[in-house]
């Protein structure tokens, strides 16, 4: 769950993700966009991990099957060694979540670092993230958590129903 | 912006196309060269967990690193730290990329050529590099007296080198020129904070009881959620939890101002037109708090009398700072009403011409409503500096006291006296920070090293002084050195155990003092052991808390200050009536015990340098633009001046209030505004690590959508700023949360880092600008002019 109101901008995710998963520079696997604000609204901060999709447009674009999503608790994941590095899951990937390793020419994504999660931890970003606002668990705990303190749950479903969830801003 | 299902979709497209764009690197930086030490695997696990302290920002995180086969491979927060909760931002993290870095330097350089190359230096060794200083040392002060060496102990290294072990040479040397960072940082506020409340710290401690504990934050040049994100994180979260009313004062919608309820886009340089008059309107509508003014605050009266007779009202104010007098009395009347209420300001303040005269009105501020003696109140700047955590001492018969002046607080004022010799001259200097990007005046500071007989950079990375100094010493920074971290705002210090061997031939700044103390013939004092950081913690603490049995027994390896004594015990907030400041008297540690807005003796003490202590005026460069008082100089850098008395006994500046009788100075249109870029970055190191620089790369111009268009730029162009002074080159970002009459570019790029080069804004800050008494820069309010590159 990435809140959008306690997010303070610092990337502090960006650096986590990148010394847990050894991701070089220029390659993300989670990205903090800060859009401009427009017509007297505010600076907004944007973290994007993979949204591990309940009906993932990557997996149905993928013609190797080397993307799938795990059954236990819906991580989506790449099976690199059937990737053919053909990029259509990057096209077909509405978030823009897809990345791609240059050095082994296959397809690169947000695991919510999966082997943490074997070991019982938390994704790397979440454990950091000084801002409080990026949690991990089941989505109806986290949804109900959100609800007690009055947010509200940004729709970003394009049809591929996200896992990943979004809090909205708080109105002023 | 509202985010809607498409408009989201764009954003993630945009994160995607950054991900895959080109990056504004020379030659062949690029991924390929710069993968992390885990070379595109997941990090292992650790076979040792290290608690450790962050040696970047005030904020004094604790870590714990991640250690395998004797290498470091990874680092997360401690979850054991009651400030912290195991919350780290990028730049801790990144204390791993800054080890294990090519870039680093391997080896002593001596300069054999032209100064401004790198081929004018050849590699010597270690004894050779620290025999040829210590002999130029002795031949400086032979020739010229002690006063002639400064050293600026400044950058990241550990405490017990940089205030610790500098300070015993420098007693043994005999000069008065030894500094750190404060005056490019936030001395002010801790001189200020001395002036009216007897010790240099804010009152809170960063908890949740305590800072996190208000009901009402205002932010006043304050940028927390880049400059302490952790903390930052912490205030917004409980803002959001206990709703809790966040105001931000600040000419751009910064990072925390976008997490504010209230953004008060203020005119720079006006910060303390604002706090006076919020001070007025409380007096005016009998909101001060009469019980404790009468019971703890000297001078009350003397306040009120002067506001009324320079009528410093909020329609004053609105003339002067663009705040409609309005919200002024609105935000007035809600912090004289709102018992736990704090006003942070920081660096946003400190760094103008009335820094210490500005933080003075807002500790008057917090004072006349009661806002001190409990948790979650009161006001403070961060980056106030620390308590003593004690010394190595020396023998009285072997201190040698400095017989001239000491020229000055700011190291910007040993520049003259190294060009042209007056009052009197300096010949020697040692750097441990980057004066070519850091310092104002660029121009000029490259000038100042011709004259010198030596000069002498320590440094981890190969940045632009390397190729200036006559010797560049590489420093093994954090781990690799072992120590104490940097004092966070809130007094503490964390214990940084030496974990790894140091690199190459670099060395911890701490083994490079002791040896060159050594090759000055003080090897009595500078011991070998020393170099152990455990060993030379127990010798420095042994009048002081600050042992290092204590610092182990905490979790988080960390101490609070102060700890007077061996066993004094940690205190939470300071000026309590309970505790006050521990080892000083009183709750308020000032001669009369009170909060001192005005005594005669403080008054005495302004007017010897030409000042009222509660007379507004803005930077020189705004007074001229806008005919607002500003500041004449009467004594320059070159000259004895008077003696300070309110920052210890050193040159002072005299100065005079002036009342233009209208704008003086034409061309310049804009205010230009400097800071830190984003949380990514502290200064110029940062651009050494790339997952950092890749954070924010470029010097950037943030400029309104209404000039941007009247000057015919757009986002991503390359504009020119034209100041008093100079130009520099920015990469435009169209941006509609900034004055429309007001640019901000970012400090800390210089032309000669690896990944982006952009020649330093600093070519255009003046550093003969300085607060008469704080001795602070002004590289915050500035005038220029813009137009496309």
């Amino acid at each position: 769950m990435v809140d959008l109101e306690r997010c303070i901008g610092c990337k502090s995710c960006e650096t986590a993700c990148k010394l847990e998963n050894g991701i070089p520079m220029g390659r993300y696997r989670t990205k903090v966009v800060w859009v401009n604000p427009q017509k007297g609204g505010k600076l907004l901060f944007v973290s994007s991990p993979c949204m591990h999709c309940g009906k993932p447009a990557c997996k149905q674009a993928c013609p190797t099957g080397a993307i799938y999503k795990r059954p236990e608790d819906g991580v989506v994941l790449i099976d690199k060694s059937k990737c053919i590095g053909c990029r259509y899951c990057a096209w077909a990937c509405p978030y823009g979540a897809m990345g791609f390793d240059e050095d082994k020419m296959v397809a690169d994504k947000c695991t919510y670092c999966a082997h943490r999660l074997a070991r019982g931890e938390e994704p790397a970003c979440v454990t950091k993230c000084p801002g409080h606002a990026l949690k991990f668990g089941k989505a109806s705990e986290l949804t109900a958590n959100a609800r007690s303190e009055g947010r509200w749950i940004k729709n970003i479903d394009v049809g591929t129903k996200p896992s990943t969830v979004y809090l909205e801003r708080i109105k002023p | 912006m509202k985010l809607t299902r498409r408009s989201f979709l764009k954003v993630a497209g945009v994160a995607a196309t950054v991900a895959g764009m080109p990056l504004t690197a020379k030659g062949a930086e690029n991924f390929k060269t710069h993968k992390p030490y885990t070379e595109g695997g997941i990090a292992p696990v650790p076979d040792r967990v290290v608690t450790s302290g962050c040696i970047w920002c005030q904020n004094g995180c604790s870590m714990k690193v991640h250690v395998q086969g004797g290498r470091i491979v990874n680092i997360y927060g401690n979850p054991d730290d009651p400030v912290t909760g195991g919350k780290l931002c990028p730049k801790g993290q990144n204390n791993v990329n800054v080890l294990y870095n090519k870039y680093r330097l391997k080896a002593p350089l001596k300069r054999i050529g032209e100064r401004g190359s790198s081929s004018s230096y050849k590699e010597i060794s270690w004894e050779q590099a620290l025999t040829e200083i210590a002999d130029k040392l002795k031949a400086v002060k032979e020739k010229y007296g002690p006063e002639s060496l400064a050293w600026w102990v400044a950058g990241r290294s550990e405490s017990q080198a940089r205030s610790g072990l500098s300070g015993t040479f420098q007693k043994l040397y005999g000069t008065p020129h030894r500094e750190g960072t404060g005056p490019f940082c936030n001395f002010a506020g801790g001189a200020a904070s001395n002036s009216i409340m007897g010790h240099n710290n804010p009152p809170w401690t960063y908890t949740r009881e305590d800072f996190g504990g208000a009901d009402f934050y205002m932010f006043v040049g304050s940028n927390m959620a880049a400059a302490k994100p952790v903390m930052f994180g912490v205030v917004n979260d409980e803002r959001i939890k206990r709703k809790a009313k966040l105001v931000v004062v600040d000419p751009r919608m910064s990072e925390a101002a976008s997490r504010a309820d209230v953004w008060l886009p203020i005119k720079p340089s006006t910060d303390m037109a604002l706090a006076l008059s919020m001070i007025y309107h409380i007096i005016e509508k009998n909101l001060q708090n009469q019980e404790f003014i009468d019971n703890k605050v000297l001078g009350f009266d003397k306040l009120k009398a002067f506001l009324i007779e320079k009528k410093y009202t909020p329609e004053w104010a609105e003339k002067i700072t663009g705040i409609s007098a309005k919200t002024i009395k609105e935000l007035a009347e809600e912090y004289a009403k709102t018992e736990k209420a704090i006003i942070m300001g920081n660096a946003g303040l400190s760094h103008h011409t009335n820094s210490m005269l500005t933080h003075r009105a807002f500790y008057m501020l917090a004072a006349i409503t009661g806002h001190f003696g409990k948790p979650s109140m009161g006001y403070g700047c961060g980056n106030n500096g620390g308590t003593s955590m004690g010394s190595i001492s020396v023998p009285k018969e072997k201190e040698v006291k400095p017989k001239k002046q000491r020229l000055g607080k700011s190291p910007v004022a040993w520049v003259e006296p190294m060009i042209t010799g007056k009052p009197y001259p300096i010949k020697a200097f040692m750097s441990m920070g980057n004066p070519f990007v850091m310092w104002p005046d660029q121009e000029r500071i490259r000038k100042a090293l011709d004259n010198l007989d030596v000069s002498v950079y320590f440094s981890v990375f190969p940045s632009v002084e390397t190729t200036y100094f006559d010797y560049v010493l590489p420093s093994s920074p954090w781990t690799e050195s072992g120590g104490v971290g940097p004092v966070s705002d809130e007094r503490r210090f964390a214990f940084n155990p030496q974990i790894i061997q140091p690199l190459h031939q670099a060395r911890p700044e701490r083994w490079t003092i002791i040896d060159l103390g050594k090759k000055m013939g003080w090897g009595d004092i500078f011991k070998d052991e020393y170099k152990d950081p455990v060993k030379l913690q127990k010798a420095m603490s042994k009048k002081t808390g600050f042992s290092p049995e204590r610092f182990f027994a905490k979790k988080e390896g960390a101490l609070r200050g102060p700890l007077p004594t061996p066993d004094a015990p940690e205190i939470g907030t300071l000026y309590t009536e309970k505790h006050g400041v521990p080892g000083k008297k009183g709750q308020f540690p000032r001669p009369s015990g009170k909060i001192e807005i005005w005594t005669e003796a403080l008054e005495k003490a302004f007017m010897a340098q030409g000042l009222n202590p509660f007379e507004f005026y803005a930077d020189p460069e705004i007074g001229m633009k806008d005919g607002l008082p500003y500041l004449e100089y009467i004594d320059d850098d070159a000259s004895e001046g008077v003696t300070s008395q309110l920052i210890g006994k050193m040159r002072a500046r005299r100065v005079k209030v002036k009342y233009p009788a209208g704008p003086e100075i034409t061309g310049f249109d804009m205010y230009l505004t400097t800071g830190r870029p984003s949380a990514s970055q502290f200064h110029a190191g940062t651009h050494w690590v790339w997952n950092l620089n890749e954070q924010m790369p470029d010097q950037y111009c943030m400029i309104h959508p209404d000039k941007a268009m009247e000057i015919g730029i757009s986002n991503g162009d390359k504009v020119k700023i034209e100041g008093i002074k100079g130009h520099v080159l920015a990469k435009a970002w169209v941006y509609e949360g900034i004055r429309k009459d007001t640019i901000f570019v970012p400090h800390g790029y210089s032309a000669e880092q690896p990944f982006t080069q952009w020649k330093s804004i600093n070519f255009i800050t003046n550093k003969d600008k300085r607060c008469p008494i704080s001795d602070q820069t002004n590289y915050k309010a500035l005038i220029c002019r813009v137009s496309k590159a």
